[in-house]
Parts: C-alpha cells; structure tokens; sequence
C-alpha cells in the first residue's frame, strides 16, 4: 500500500509551476470577446493576472460552453453549492487525498519550524470577480477585524484559534503576509487546505468593509434602512461571512474569487439557482485557455431526494453525488444509465468503518453504567458478531471485517485496533459475559445484569438511514444468540440525536468519521473528542468545557497527546503520536466496528468530460469541489 | 345582506385563533427542536458542528424559553405583520410564504374552477339521459376517479413519463423561465407545466362533483312542477337547465366549502411529488427540519384560505338563494 506524502504537515514551502511559458498566449470562452472587444472588460492576459494557477486537465484540454445542471435538496442545502463551486481555500488538497498540499490562491507558503508563522504568497495581478484586485490585505481585514467581532463570529473556528488564542497577521506586501500564534498550531496547515481553509480567502475588504462601522459611520444606519436588525445582520446578508452560511449565495453583488458568481440567489423559497462564469477566475489550463469551460450553472432545489432522482433518472442533472448517490437508489440508477446518458462513477470513501456501534460508556443507569463500562462487555458484543455474514447481506460482499481504526495503507493505520476481537465466537462471547456476572438468566431466557435485575439493552438507529437501521436489526438477533435481551429501537433522526446528545442511549448505530489525514481534524471516533463521540459524549463535554463528567486519566492521556500533536509540525512526530493514542484507544476498545468503509459513487453526464473516477470524498476533502470543477466540460 | 356578512366575518376569528393554537401545538409535538434537527441533519451528511455553534443558534432563535411565551411572541408579531424568522432559510418568513402562497392559492383556484366547468354540464347530462351510455361512462369515470388517491395519480403520471418518454413533468415553469419576469411565454409556459397538477388534483373531486350534481338533479326532475313545465310544451333544454337545474345548484355550491380545504391539503401532498414552486414543498420541508415559524405561517394561512372558501361558498349559497340570506 502507499504511504500518505505529507509534505504539507512537515512544514515544507511549496512554490507555484512556472507561469512564464503561457504567459504571453492566453484565450478566453467566446462569450467574453465582445465584452473585450466593446472594452467593458480589460484582455484575458490582464485578467487572469501575471502568475495564474495551471490546471492540467484530467483527460484532456476542454472546449468552452454549455449550462452545468446541478439539484439541490430543501432550504438549507448551501454546502450542496459549497463542496461543488465553492472550494477555493490559499492552499488546497490534491484530487487523489495523498495528504499533499497544492498552491491555489497562494502560490506557496512557509512554515516556521515551531509552527507558529506561517508566511503565504500570492499571485500577483490576481483580481476578484469584479476586477478588483486580491491582495494580502483581503486575508487581513478578514482576521483583524471579522474573526475578533463578537457579532460576526460569536463562536470562533476551532481550527483558527491555539488555547482560545486567535491569531496576528502581519503583511509584508501586497502578496505577502504571515499568520501568527504564540503557541504552536501544528494542524494549521491540514485544517487550511480543507473546506474550512476557504474561510480565510472569502471576503472581498473593499466590498464588505463597508458594512462594518469601523469602516463607515453609516454602516448601522444603512443596515436598518435595508431592513437588517443591526450592522452585522446586514454585513452577514450581504457578505456572507461564514463559509457555510447560506447567505454567502445570496448577493450577486458580491466579489468572489471562485469560478462562478451567483446570478439567482439561494433565497426565499427559490426555485432554481444560477450562477455565471467569473471572467476574471485566475486559473488557466495547459493551453493557455481560461477557466472555467462551462458558461453557467443551473442548480435545481428539489422539495425532495425523491424528486431529484427522477431528474438525475431523466437525464436532467449533469453530476450527482450528494443527495440521490447511495446503494438503495443504485439498482434504479444503474437501470436508467441508458435512457438518462449518464454513467456511474466510483467515488473511494475513506471513512475509518462502514459504522461504528457505540455502547454508551456514561449511562445514567448504575446498572447499566457498570455492565457498559466493563470492556469484556463490548468484547463479548464484538465476537458475537458474524461480521462476513453481515457485509455479504448489507453490502453484497464489499468490505472486509475491519474493527473502527484509520485505513489501512495510512500511517495512522493501528492493526490491533483494526483486528481485534473481530473473530465470530459465539463461546468465547458466553464465556465472556459469563465471566463478568451475566451468568444468571431469567425467565424469559436472557441474561440478567450482575443484581438479579432484568439487563435490557436497546439498540438504536435512525430508519430514515436504511442501512443503519437494517443493520442495527441484524445486530440485536446476533446479541439475542448470546443471551443479551438486546432491543431494536427505531428513531426519528432528531429523537436519535437528542438521546445520544444527552447520553441517554445504551448503544447506537452510526456511521464513522474519518479514516486517513483527516483524523487529525475530526479524531471523534478514536477518543472523547465531541458530542459526536457516542460512545463517551459526557467525557466529551467536559473536554470541550460543556459540563459533562471527569474521565479516567486514560481519556486525560490521549487528550494531552493530542495537544501535543496539535502543538508539533513535524509530520512522523504527529504520526507517532497519533499511534500512541490510538493504543490507548485499542486498549479500551471504544467503539465496535463492522466493515472497512463501502466505496460511493457519482452519476455523471456522458456529455460531462474531464471527470476523474475513484477519487476520494469526504466533508473536508469535497466532492466535486476538490475535482477541478472549473475543468469539467461539455464534450458537445 | 352586509350584516350576514359581517356575523360570518366575526365568526372566523376565534377559528383563527383556535387554528393558531393548534398549529402551534402541532410544531411543538415532535422531539428536539431545530437546532436538534439541523445536527442531526448535517451531521448526516458527513459536515461536523461545534456543540459550541449550536448552543448560539438556540440561543439566537429563543428556542429555550416556555412554550406559552413562545407562541404569545409569535401572536403578538403576526398581529403586527411579522411571522417571525425562517431559521433555516435565515430571513424573515414573510418573505417567504407570500409568494408560495400565491401560487398555491391559483393552483387551487384554477382548479376549482375547471373542475366545476367539467363536472356541470357532465352531471346534469348524466342525469338528464340517465342509464344511457354516456351516463354509464361518465359514472364508470366518476367511480374510478373517485377512488384513486391524487398523489397515486401523480407518482404514475411522473413514472410514466420520465421512464417511456425521458422527460421529467415536475414543476410549473422550464429552467429558463423559473425565474424570469411574468410575459406572454412565460404564461404559456405555465399553462404547458399547470395542467399536470390541475389534472391531478382536480380528477378526484371532478368525479365526485358529477356524483353530486347528477344525484341532486335526479332529485328534482321527477317531482310535479318539471312535470307541469313540460305539460306546457316548454322545450326540455331550457326547461332543465332554467328551474330544476337552480334548485340542485344548491348543494353545489356549498361544496366550495370543502372542497377548497381539500384541494389546499390535496395540494401540500401532490406538489412535493411534483416538485412544484407553491407552499406544499416549503411547508413539508419546514415540518421536518423543525422550521417552527415557517411551518406556523403556512398551516395558519392554510387555515385561512379554508375560512374564506367557506365564507365564499356562504356568500353565494346566500346570493342564489334568499331563503339563508333571510333566515
């Protein structure tokens, strides 16, 4: 297997390609001549700047034109046009999630060696949707007088700050500047090049300044005439802010530095959803032509997945992914390949399970509390499990019994948490649960817990998620085999998540989080790290400051290593640590798994070239947003 | 005339007061709130959330203040023209609805009317010629109608034709029309789009409506003035249509009353098949996620347009027949 290159995280620079070779050639879609010819809009080569980003198209150079037709789902599916338009962070992931960092709007970076500085170039000439210029003070205003604004951020990024600190910018040049912590912020790097990375590039100071009254002693009154409660209402409104705020899609008005501008806003109760192409975009491919090929974008808002799929069925929708991609809706998919013009293209998920069964270590019940906490418990849960059985009638035989750990061929691979106790061993599991005071049955078969009580065990998951729900049912018949009265408890999403949220769950079936470079941003399933660690979500509050219990010094341990992954840059160090905590975390067997993560799929137009097959998705590695989307292209 | 209007008028507003009460109640009964929803949502989704972020949104939405306040609150800006936020819209609610609701209102008027323009002259035909041929088709049709459920109709018509003929009927303007200005195309354009949803929703009660007028009109044509008119050589057309015809109207109009409540809620479920830009969708969207304000302002408008049909219905049975207006 190939190991993960991550240059990134040893605090190596990364220069931009020599930009001289295309420099004197460039051309522009079609459409965009008579607007240069008329002199509404400057020449291509003044456009796109002096050093702008080379694509290298997947397969081939493209031809400009067409209309891309995308659907989203509901009123609050932003991050539909985020993961597809709107991934432009300064440095950004690779397609293949190597673990590299590629320039995008910086053509490089420093690193400090203590990872407290990190210095970023920019282009030069690069210019924003509305041909103003991008410079280093775009960055600033954005960390000097957004991110500190109680108003505008009243909950900062975790990623952004060290210990509660936020940090300094200083900028050398109009391409230059550094971002600066007093403590260490090894993970910055990591965090940078993934969506939450666009945070930093999003606004335009020129534009948005004006809605702060720092900037413009009419900003207050300007908001209440435009009908918004308060500056920063209206600032939020106009500017967007926040990388996943939907306002973001609303004002056509507002400079971007992403391919397509919006034209119909993603707004009250709108129906389609438009966006044309940026002509200042700063990308260019190996011919000199500027991006992005496609002309415009036409985004469908469904009132239902249902609907969607029909469209997607009917040819209407050029790539799909998000909403109607998975295994329920293939055989119905795969049925319309012809009849819709499009194929089914892998896509690799990289997550560290297929599910994670989590046995609520902080029950609220004594009984139960102890029976959870006792880890032969989960190991007699575990060899209860025919694990081959289940992946053969859940996911037709894809995956391999794989316990919950990061996947195999990364270096954060653990193999002892990823094998253990994996073995189908219905004695061993007696004989375990025997051992530990389930001995004693009643009357109605099923152990009872270790005072005589009867143990029931309910076993949830959300139905609205077939799978999870499917399995879940297969799970409570393997654990009935070995005498635990184990439960099926069908949720509604929001129920499930109040439970888990308040730790009154006994067990719940979920899906994974992350597998490869990623679980240093979201390591929720190998320690308590969030709410979302539903197998300790108490210990997990107390580490995030929200009440919650105290833990053992064990869950302490891998907090401090974490800390001190957080505080290096040293990428074999932070892997060492890494394994370290992931002993721990093989030592006290958190989580049970099933099967390695089940590859998705997108369904993509025949007409659609230059889309790559088998790339990696994930929620910090987008998908199409990490594909090049601005490559993509209408073969006809 | 005007005073029976105005009791009418009167009457509607502790109805209104009482359907806010249950819509409100009705939003609160599920578990969680929106922010629960919204986790559990994006969460879903592969996306994280801060806990930290969440506690704001609550904050920021009052979602943890008492029931009775919340709902006080909301009363107390719809009196003054605010339905309060759209949380997962983020701007106010009244932006939202106003327009949806339009479009639901003509789908639903559009309806009414075509289904009373086909169901007339069918009824009194099918009683008039009674257990002829065309009259054992028009009641096969009515039967048959009658009995599918419109959103059946809708998933087999969609089924249809995206599967034979690849192309998808959802919605009530093409792409390139959705968000252009009304013109003389873009009607057009509607009027290809409307008749799926109209057909739809219009079947069922089209055939009941028949049932109706066919029944109420047999009613009347057997009894002794039909007869007398005809002894005086009145030719049968008009004779039908000028005395015993009036009297069976009657009870068709006081159908508008129901029937304009069932199109609205016929219509919330056949417009999310259908994908159609009217309040349906919205409303089922904001039902799930928990959108308490927006799922509020639709079931409450929704609750007023059933007392206006009912009050129009009042007032034309008044009009076509002095007896109520006197009574």
């Amino acid at each position: 297997m190939k190991h993960l290159r991550i240059a990134a995280l040893a605090g190596i620079s990364i220069l931009a390609l020599g930009h001289a070779a295309f420099a004197q050639n460039y051309s522009q879609a079609p459409e965009l001549d008579a607007l240069v010819s008329s002199g509404d809009l400057p020449a291509v080569a003044d456009r796109v700047g002096a050093e702008p980003r080379v694509i290298v198209p997947v397969s081939e150079v493209g031809r400009y034109g067409g209309t891309f037709r995308g659907g989203m789902v509901g009123g609050n599916d932003r991050n539909m046009l985020f993961t597809h338009f709107g991934y432009e962070p300064l440095i950004a992931w690779d397609a293949d999630w190597t673990g590299e960092v590629v320039p995008n709007i910086a053509s490089g970076y420093t690193a400090s060696a203590d990872s407290k500085d990190f210095t970023f170039t920019l282009r030069e000439g690069m210019k924003w949707s509305d041909g103003s210029p991008f410079t280093a003070d775009d960055v600033a205003f954005f960390i000097q007088d957004v991110l500190p604004d109680e108003k505008l951020f009243p909950t900062k990024p975790g990623w952004l700050t060290v210990e509660g600190e936020l940090p300094t910018v200083s900028v050398a040049s109009p391409t230059e500047f550094t971002i600066s912590w007093t403590k260490p912020n090894g993970l910055f790097v990591v965090n940078a090049a993934s969506v939450y990375g666009v945070q930093l590039a999003l606004l335009n100071k020129a534009y948005c300044s004006q809605f702060m009254p720092k900037y413009n002693p009419d900003a207050e009154a300007n908001a209440t005439a435009a009908g918004a409660a308060d500056w920063a209402e209206h600032m939020v409104n106009m500017c967007g802010v926040g990388i996943e705020n939907i306002q973001r899609w609303r004002n056509p008005d507002r400079p971007t530095l992403e391919a397509w501008r919006i034209t119909e806003p993603y707004e009250a109760g709108a129906t389609r959803v438009t966006l044309e192409r940026n002509p200042y975009y700063w990308k260019v491919d190996t011919a000199g032509n500027q991006l992005p090929y496609i002309d415009d974008l036409s985004i469908s808002v469904n009132a239902e997945s249902q609907t969607l799929l029909l469209s997607v069925l009917a040819g209407e929708i050029d790539y799909e992914s998000r909403h109607t991609a998975n295994p329920v809706n293939l055989p119905v998919i795969a049925e319309g390949m012809e009849t819709g013009d499009y194929y089914i293209s892998a896509r690799e998920s990289r997550v560290g399970n297929a599910m994670t069964i989590s046995v609520n270590l902080n029950s609220p019940d004594p009984v139960k509390h102890d029976v959870f906490q006792n880890k032969d418990f989960r190991v007699a849960l575990s060899h209860a499990l025919d694990r081959q059985a289940i992946i053969d009638a859940l996911y037709l035989g894809q995956g391999t019994p794989q316990q919950v750990s990061p996947r195999q061929g990364t270096p954060y691979y653990n193999e002892r948490l990823a094998t253990q106790f994996i073995a189908y061993d219905v004695e061993e599991a007696n004989r375990l649960l025997d051992s530990i005071g389930l001995d004693k049955r009643g009357g109605n078969g099923f152990r009872l817990a270790p005072d005589g009580s009867p143990l029931v065990v309910n076993v949830a998951a959300v139905t609205a998620l077939g799978a999870m729900a499917d399995a879940a049912e297969l799970f409570v018949q393997y654990w009935q085999a070995v005498g635990v009265d184990a439960r099926f408890a069908a949720m509604d999403r929001t129920r499930f998540y109040e439970e888990k949220t308040a730790s009154q769950h006994d067990i719940v079936v979920w899906g994974a989080t992350s597998g490869g470079i990623d679980v240093f941003i979201d390591p929720r399933d190998y320690f308590p790290f969030s709410t979302e660690s539903n197998f300790a979500v108490e210990w997990a509050k107390f580490y995030i400051g929200d009440g919650g219990q105290e833990p053992p010094d064990y869950v302490k341990e891998q907090w401090s290593l974490y800390d001190q992954i957080k505080a290096t840059s040293d990428a074999d160090e932070q892997a060492a640590l890494f394994q370290k905590l992931l002993d721990i975390a093989a030592d006290q067997f958190y989580q049970i798994g099933v099967s390695t993560a089940i590859n998705g799929f997108a369904v993509v137009s025949n007409n659609l070239g230059n889309v790559p097959e088998g790339t990696p998705v994930g929620w910090i590695h987008p998908d199409p947003g990490t594909l090049s989307v601005e490559q993509f292209y209408f073969k006809q | 005339m005007l005073f029976f209007i105005l009791k009418r008028i009167a009457g509607m507003i502790p109805a209104m007061l009482a359907i806010s009460v249950l819509a409100f109640t009705v939003i609160q009964l599920p578990p969680g709130d929106y922010v629960s929803t919204y986790a559990a949502q994006i969460a879903q989704s592969g996306e994280t959330v801060d806990s930290a972020v969440l506690n704001n949104l609550r904050e920021r939405y009052g979602l943890g203040e008492n029931v009775v306040v919340q709902y006080f609150k909301w009363m107390g800006g719809i009196v003054r023209g605010d339905f309060g936020q759209s949380f997962e819209w983020n701007q106010p609610v009244t932006d939202l609805i106003w327009g949806r609701m339009g479009m639901t209102a003509l789908i639903s008027v559009l309806t009414l009317v075509l289904m009373w323009a086909f169901s007339l002259p069918i009824g009194i035909y099918s009683a008039a010629r009674q257990y002829s041929i065309t009259d054992y088709l028009s009641t096969a049709f009515a039967f048959l109608a009658m009995a599918t459920p419109n959103f059946l109709l809708a998933i087999v018509l969609l089924y249809i034709t995206t599967m034979w003929f690849g192309v998808s009927v959802g919605g009530l303007f093409s792409p390139q029309f959705e968000n252009a200005p009304w013109s003389l195309a873009k009607l057009w354009d509607f009027i290809t789009h409307a008749w799926v949803p109209i057909f739809v929703l219009g079947t069922a009660g089209t055939a009941s409506l028949i049932r109706i007028m066919r029944a109420n009109l047999l009613d009347e044509l057997h009894k002794p003035y039909v007869e007398a008119g005809r002894a005086k050589g009145l030719p049968e057309a008009r004779l039908i249509l000028s005395y015993p015809t009036r009297v069976a109207l009657n009870p068709f109009i006081s159908t508008v009353g129901w029937v304009l409540p069932a199109l609205i809620s016929g219509e919330l479920i056949v417009s999310t098949v259908l994908n159609l830009p009217t309040a349906g969708p919205l409303l089922l969207q904001a039902l799930k996620s928990q959108d308490m304000y927006l799922a509020g302002a639709f079931i409450l408008l929704s609750g007023g347009l059933v007392l206006i049909g009912t009050l129009v219905s009042d007032v034309l049975l008044a009009i076509s027949d002095p007896r109520i207006r006197l009574s």
